[in-house]
């Protein structure tokens, strides 16, 4: 703080003065300054003094508050002074223009403060004013001369040219002259010294033209009585009221006397100045107000100041802050006359650093009075770093151990470092083994504010890395680090220092990373020596780092142990030699808490605590275990423990030494964990394999087992009773051994691989004693460690004995059936042949009676002939039954008529035996139905037959009934009723048996093959019914049948058709034409029927007995045949063969040949009809189906004969002579579409025919049209396989033709086939809605 | 025989397409079918197939083209399907043509239904 003295002289100071701290804030003011503002102390401290400022164009004129504090601030910092014009206006409305000078001040206790002077530059502009101002001044510049007279000082004030205007009394007292003698005198003439007197003149009077002026000066004054005084002075400049220079007034106070010694030094000091110049020490002489009065040169290139800076600078200025104070007392000390020895003290140079000295002072002495000091000072700054450096060495190594972690070792080195160096930036980067990262462990920047954390950047090209890189120390001014980066060496990270040192980190030859310290703005912050500082101190830092690191390490290891101690559900602890308990985990705690009802303690004995407490055993195998260990066995133990409520609990217990470095151990640890739950399953497993092992051994399949190389592993005993050997013999033996093929187990294998496992596999195995057991396996692949096959075997030797021997007897039975339906077909087949001729015979032999009695013999002949036929026809119908061929042609009947018909057949034979025969219709029965007529009859017949024929006296009557109706269902039920013999139960069973007579004897009394009640029950059943038999023996029968119907309503057409039939049937005539007709046959019975019949037709036969012949005649040149009649069975070449030769060779000029055979089934019929025969009579073949045929195709004519082409296979099975053309579709097809899926099946198939043909036709049309006719072959071939798939024969054999006559290359008739097919066509789509809807 | 064996008709006259598939569906067999012969592979490859049933006279690609593709199939349980041809013989096919084609055995047209089952059990069972 400024004495009173000061505070005094700022006061009262002329100049307007305020005072600032460093921070920019108004700290002070002087009563200059609230004078010259016009305004209160408060006001200025409230609104600042920017708040006055009227805005201008100056050029640099600080305006607001934020610049002023801003330039404030600069000055504080960097000590530069700064000065600006300022124009203000008063409260009062006054301008002021003035000049502010900003101006730093370091105070004693090392606080800054900024002063700024304020001076008025331009005078009020109004001259009225002026006089007031000089007034005013003049009465300030009075107050100012009386106050300094009280408090001694000398007042005078010079005008401009250095003559004296006026002077305070204390100055003329001082001076010894009165206020007259020295008024308007040339004061430097009267008090200067002489050899001064011209040089200090000058100085004035340049100080008044360039206004300028040295504040405080220390001049001599020459007194009235020639004595010179030393005086203090401070100068300013006086001003008038415009503001401009009048003068200047100088404020002094006498040291004159203080100043003898000085002045004798002064005398002394041209001879002096050589040798103290030349001095390396630092000598200084100081005057008791701390002036610095005289250095040398090495004082001045020491502390970097200038001769200029001398009369300036004060002992506060140069001695550091830290020192002042002990020096300040030291000096005290001196002037107080005690001697001090050795002065110790840190000066700072211009640019603020430190230069420690050590040295001698004395102090002069002039009348008692302490006059100046004289210090000789020596330079130990060196040393003293040296000594720092050692310190701060040692210190850094104790770091690692005081600082609590890397962070703050980090701060700690920071801060040790600042001690010797300047540290304002500074930074420890460390980087990995593999120099992959960089990072920043600790950051200390300028530039970057705060403390920076942990940075990383990848290992690159800075700087840092460039100091790992080389391991090399570097000093590196600006210009050389600008070098470094435009070579490419390294990469500037953020901005270049003007300094910088770097130290690589190392451990030996290993560097973990990098030191450094660096400054922006002075290069000569470190000097290169600094360098070795750093590096030398770099060593220890990286051990400290090491160190510290490995101790975080530890923590780390430490806490992970920890962690892995405490968690988990194991209990842990460790005891040591005496058994007390060491360590213990929470688990542990718990546990024995559970147990014991207590915490555990630390070194409690434990097999006091907790042992004492345990049941016998387990505190028996404890204590056993505990003493192994302690001998240095590792132990490990399953227990059983109960605890506190008598749970039982199994535990898993390790023990083991805690060795220590040197091999020895004074712990034990103990791990335990529950393993109840195992120990559980563990026990239960071992019961469940007891069980399975009992099961296992009561086997009595064989349970095997084999590794993955075949061999049995694993045999159940049982394999003894199956195989007979022991199950030790086998096990350990290839299961091979025991396969009979070995190819099963190859398959087996095979099958196993495949699907996993293998599902009752046969194989055969050999027993010991050689013969072969079959063996039925399931096995599979074993899953988990090893890999084989186990699997089951079971003896099915005699299982399979037994399968066999009914598989044989029922193949035996079957062949055997077999063998008797093909015999009986084939039997009646050969029966028929020479059935053919004796009917074709008796037939012409009838045609040549001439008497009654003949006629009677043919008659009888006829008569055995047909019931013999009829006896093979049953045969047949039975066994086309049983091979399922015999095929249904259900249509409408008339029911009155058939029984009609039924009545009048057997009527005659009943009159015969006398037997009243009748018929009965029940009321309510359709008269119309719809059903197979032929079949009913051929049951019905039977059934009235067999009636007379056990009749011998009574009634034989038939009576229709319905039984049952569902819409348009009937079952229908027919009785034939008789009053014969009668039939046992038991013989009523037999009676629908095959080839079962009651009647067994020799000496049978009635005839019959017995085959009729048989083919009736087959036959009833194909009609949807059933049939049976109710009789008492002796009292007569009834046999009824059941038949499912449905109600025909076509009534008309029904007997139409009858009645149509009927006048057809006896229409055989001669043929006018006598059509040419060849016959081939190779029976010559069969040959010589034919050739009669045909002849009695009017026919010309040619006849051709085998298929070579055949062909020879009909292709011969001139022969022109109307009609072939082909027999199919013929050695060497059949019929078909024959007839496809002919049509090869003939073509279109091929006659048709009808196929003659004996096959009567249908099928066949078709067979041949696809094989290309045009029409099929059946053999026997009689009078009246030649000549429908011939008529059918001889004379029709060639329009009818195209038709009849076409309408075969309808025709086969159409009423003997088919005058009329036949059904357009096939009726039997459309059945057998029915009865396949019923009648709206059928329909939608003819409607999606219809669907589909229409396109076809459409397509082909177009083609036709275009002429392309072989495109429509696919059409054609199409249209030809559906439609006869469908029973449209005719429009089948349409297509058919034009894709034969296509095929042969004949494209003659195309369009006029095509036309008919089309006509076909329009004809189907008329017909085939009637028809399918009747279905 | 637990599961219906499944047959694959490939016809394109839905007549005889409906026909077959129901004399085969009253024997309890599973039908497919294949309008042409694009769609035949298809089929065959999208499901198990026990038979195919294949008309010669298909647009697209004919029936032989056909069963030579799946005997040539890499998938051997496709390769050893049953393929019985059903053919009008429009073309005269030898019976060695069919075998080299692949065909295992064939069912001239008019279809006849009797014939037609019994092949088919034959090769399916």
């Amino acid at each position: 703080m400024p004495t009173d003295f000061y505070r005094a002289l700022f006061e009262d100071a002329y100049d307007a003065q305020l005072l600032y701290n460093e921070q920019g804030n108004l700290v002070d003011c002087n009563k200059a300054a609230l004078h010259l503002l016009g305004i209160s102390r408060t006001d200025l401290q409230t609104n600042g003094l920017m708040a006055l400022t009227v805005p201008t164009t100056t050029n640099g004129q600080w305006h607001t508050e934020a610049t002023l504090r801003e330039a404030i601030r600069y000055t504080a910092r960097t000590g530069k002074e700064a000065s600006r014009p300022w124009q203000a206006r008063r409260p009062n409305q006054r301008n002021l223009m003035a000049q502010i000078t900003l101006r730093r001040l370091t105070l004693p206790n090392g606080q800054v403060q900024v002063l700024l002077g304020l001076r008025e530059t331009a005078p009020a502009s109004r001259p009225a004013d002026t006089e007031v101002q000089q007034l005013v001044l003049d009465r300030t510049q009075e107050q100012l001369r009386d106050l300094l007279s009280r408090t001694t000082l000398s007042y005078v004030l010079l005008d401009r040219e250095g003559f004296v205007v006026d002077a305070n009394d204390f100055f003329l007292e001082f001076t010894g002259y009165t206020r007259d003698e020295v008024l308007d005198k040339p004061y430097h003439t009267t008090f200067s010294p002489t050899a001064e007197r011209e040089l200090r003149l000058q100085s004035f009077l340049t100080c008044i033209r360039e206004e300028r002026l040295q504040d405080f000066y220390e001049r001599s004054l020459l007194t009235k009585n020639g004595q010179t005084r030393m005086v203090h002075w401070h100068a300013e400049f006086a001003h008038d009221a415009a503001g401009a220079i009048t003068g200047i007034f100088l404020v002094g106070r006498d040291f004159t006397e203080r100043h003898v010694a000085a002045r004798a030094l002064t005398d002394n000091r041209n001879r002096l100045q050589d040798f103290l110049d030349n001095a390396h020490d630092l000598i200084q002489n100081l005057s008791i107000d701390n002036r610095l009065l005289f250095v040398n040169k090495a004082w001045k290139e020491k502390l970097g100041y200038s001769d200029e800076d001398l009369p300036n600078l004060s002992l506060s200025d140069v001695v550091h802050p830290y020192y002042k104070a002990k020096l300040l007392y030291q000096l005290r000390n001196l002037y107080k006359g005690e001697k001090v020895n050795k002065l110790e003290t840190v000066f700072l140079t211009k640019t603020g650093k430190p230069v420690h000295l050590i040295g001698s002072i004395s102090c002069s002495w002039q009348d008692n009075e302490p006059v100046s000091t004289r210090a000789i000072l020596h330079d130990i700054t060196d040393r003293i770093k040296a000594e720092r450096l050692q310190k701060v060495y040692y210190s850094i190594a104790n770091l690692a151990i005081s600082s609590k972690d890397l962070h703050s070792l980090y701060g700690a080195i920071h801060r040790e470092l600042s001690k010797i160096i300047e540290t304002n930036n500074f930074y420890i980067a460390l980087c990995d083994e593999a120099r992959t990262q960089l990072q920043f462990a600790y950051f200390v920047d300028q530039n970057t504010p705060g403390e920076v954390g942990a940075v990383s950047r990848p290992f690159s090209s800075g700087m840092s890395e460039y100091i790992i890189r080389t391991g090399r120390p570097q000093y590196m001014l600006r210009h050389e680090l600008e070098e470094l980066i435009s070579s490419g060496t390294i990469t500037a990270y953020g901005l270049i220092p003007e300094v910088m040192l770097c130290s690589p980190l190392s451990i030996g030859e290993r560097i973990i990373g990098v030191i450094a310290v660096q400054d922006y703005h002075k290069a000569d912050a470190y000097a290169p020596t600094d360098l070795e500082i750093l590096h030398f101190i770099s060593n220890q830092v990286a051990l400290a780092i090491e160190r510290k690191r490995n101790e975080v390490q530890i923590q780390k290891q430490n806490a992970r142990l920890n962690a892995i101690f405490e968690s988990g559900s194991h209990l842990m602890w460790s005891v040591d030699t005496h058994s007390r308990l060491t360590s213990f985990n929470r688990n542990y705690a718990a546990y024995f808490l559970r147990r014991n009802g207590v915490y555990p303690a630390p070194n409690v004995n434990l097999f006091q605590a907790d042992l004492a407490m345990m049941e016998e055993d387990a505190r028996e195998l404890f204590v056993e275990n505990y003493r192994k260990a302690f001998q240095g066995q590792p132990q490990r133990f399953e227990v059983r423990l109960q605890d506190a409520r008598g749970a039982d609990s199994w535990r898993e217990i390790f023990l083991n030494p805690i060795y220590l470095d040197d091999g020895s151990f004074e712990e034990i640890s103990g791990i335990a964990h529950d393993i109840t739950e195992k120990k559980h399953s563990q026990l239960e497993l071992a019961a469940q394999e007891e069980k399975f092992r009992a099961i296992f051994e009561s086997f009595q399949d064989v349970y095997y087992r084999t590794d993955d190389q075949g061999m049995l592993t694993l045999v159940s005993p049982s394999v003894l009773d199956v195989l007979g050997y022991a199950a030790e013999e086998v096990v350990g033996t290839p299961i091979s051994n025991y396969y009979i093929h070995s190819q099963e187990r190859d398959n087996l294998l095979r099958v196993i691989q495949m699907n996993g496992d293998a599902r009752n596999f046969p194989i055969e195995m050999r027993h010991k004693q050689g013969h072969s057991v079959s063996m039925l396996v399931n096995a599979r692949l074993v899953t988990g460690g090893t890999t084989g096959t186990e699997g089951i075997a079971r003896d099915i030797t005699t299982f399979n004995q037994m399968q066999l021997d009914l598989r044989r007897a029922k193949d035996e039975a079957e062949s055997a059936l077999e063998a008797k339906t093909l015999f009986l077909a084939n039997m009646s087949h050969e029966l028929r042949t020479p059935m053919n001729g004796i009917i074709g015979m008796i037939d012409l032999l009838h045609q040549t009676v001439s008497s009654e009695e003949q006629e009677e013999y043919v008659d009888t002949l006829r008569k055995s002939s047909d019931a013999l036929l009829a006896i093979l026809n049953d045969i047949l119908d039975l066994s086309k039954i049983q091979a399922g061929k015999l095929q249904l042609n259900e249509e409408g009947m008339d029911l009155h008529y058939t029984l009609e018909k039924i009545h009048s057949l057997f009527a005659n034979r009943a009159q015969q035996k006398r037997l009243t025969f009748s018929y009965h219709i029940a009321p309510n029965t359709p008269r119309f139905i719809v059903t197979d007529e032929t079949r009913l009859l051929q049951i019905l017949s039977n059934l009235t037959s067999n009636a007379i024929k056990f009749t011998s006296q009574g009634t034989v009557s038939i009576i229709v009934s319905t039984d049952k109706r569902e819409d348009d269902e009937y079952k229908l039920r027919i009785a034939v009723q008789d009053s014969g013999i009668g039939i046992s139960t038991e013989n009523a069973k037999l009676l629908f048996t095959n080839f079962t007579q009651l009647d067994t004897t020799p000496t049978k009394a009635f005839g019959g093959t017995g085959l009729g009640l048989a083919i009736s029950k087959q036959l009833a059943e194909l009609l949807g019914g059933d049939i049976g038999v109710l009789s008492n023996e002796g009292d007569g029968s009834t046999f009824w049948f059941t038949l499912r119907c449905r109600a025909a309503y076509n009534e008309d057409e029904i007997v139409q058709e009858r009645l149509a039939s009927r006048e057809r049937a006896p229409d055989i005539t001669r043929f006018d034409t006598a059509p040419r007709v060849l016959l081939v046959d190779d029976n010559p019975i069969n040959l010589k029927v034919a050739i009669r019949l045909l002849d009695k037709l009017g026919c010309e036969v040619a006849v051709a007995d085998n298929g070579f012949e055949a062909i020879s005649k009909a292709t011969a040149p001139g022969s022109k045949f109307d009609l072939v009649f082909m027999d199919i069975q013929m050695p060497e070449m059949d019929g078909v063969a024959a007839m496809q030769e002919i049509r090869r060779r003939l073509g279109a000029a091929c006659p048709p040949v009808v196929a003659m055979t004996a096959y009567s089934m249908k099928e066949d019929a078709e067979r041949f009809v696809r094989e290309g025969m045009d029409d099929y009579v059946s053999k026997p073949v009689k009078s009246q189906d030649l000549h429908s045929v011939l008529r059918r195709w001889v004379t029709a004519g060639p329009a009818m004969r195209a038709a009849a082409a076409t309408a075969v296979t309808a025709a086969v099975e159409a009423a003997p002579a088919a005058a009329e053309e036949p059904p357009f579709i096939d009726p039997d097809v459309i059945e057998q579409l029915r009865q396949l899926g019923g009648a709206e099946f059928a329909a939608q198939l003819y409607q999606d025919f219809e669907v589909e043909v229409t396109q076809l036709l459409d397509e082909a049309q177009i083609l036709v049209q275009s002429g392309q006719y072989e495109q429509i072959l696919p059409h054609l071939h199409q249209l030809k396989g559906t439609g006869f798939t469908l029973g449209l024969t005719l429009l089948a054999e349409c297509a058919k033709e034009i894709e034969h006559n296509l095929k042969k290359g004949d494209q003659s008739n195309v369009e006029q086939d095509f036309q008919k097919l089309m006509d076909y066509f329009t004809r189907f789509k008329a017909v085939y809605p009637g028809v399918t809807s009747d279905l | 025989m637990s599961d219906a064996k499944t047959i694959l008709i490939a016809e394109d006259s839905s007549v005889i397409l409906n026909l077959t598939k129901k004399i085969l569906e009253l024997q309890k067999y599973r039908i497919v079918s294949a309008k042409n012969g694009g769609e035949v592979l298809k089929q065959v490859e999208s499901q198990p197939i026990d038979c195919v049933l294949m008309d010669i006279n298909i647009p697209v690609k004919d029936g032989m083209e056909c069963t030579r593709e799946i005997r040539a199939h890499q998938d051997e349980r496709i390769s050893k399907i049953p393929i019985i041809a059903i053919t009008g013989n429009a073309n005269n096919y030898s019976m060695e043509q069919f075998r080299e084609a692949g065909v295992t055995d064939y069912l001239p047209k008019p279809l006849d239904f009797d014939a037609l089952v019994r092949v088919v059990k034959q090769y399916v069972g």
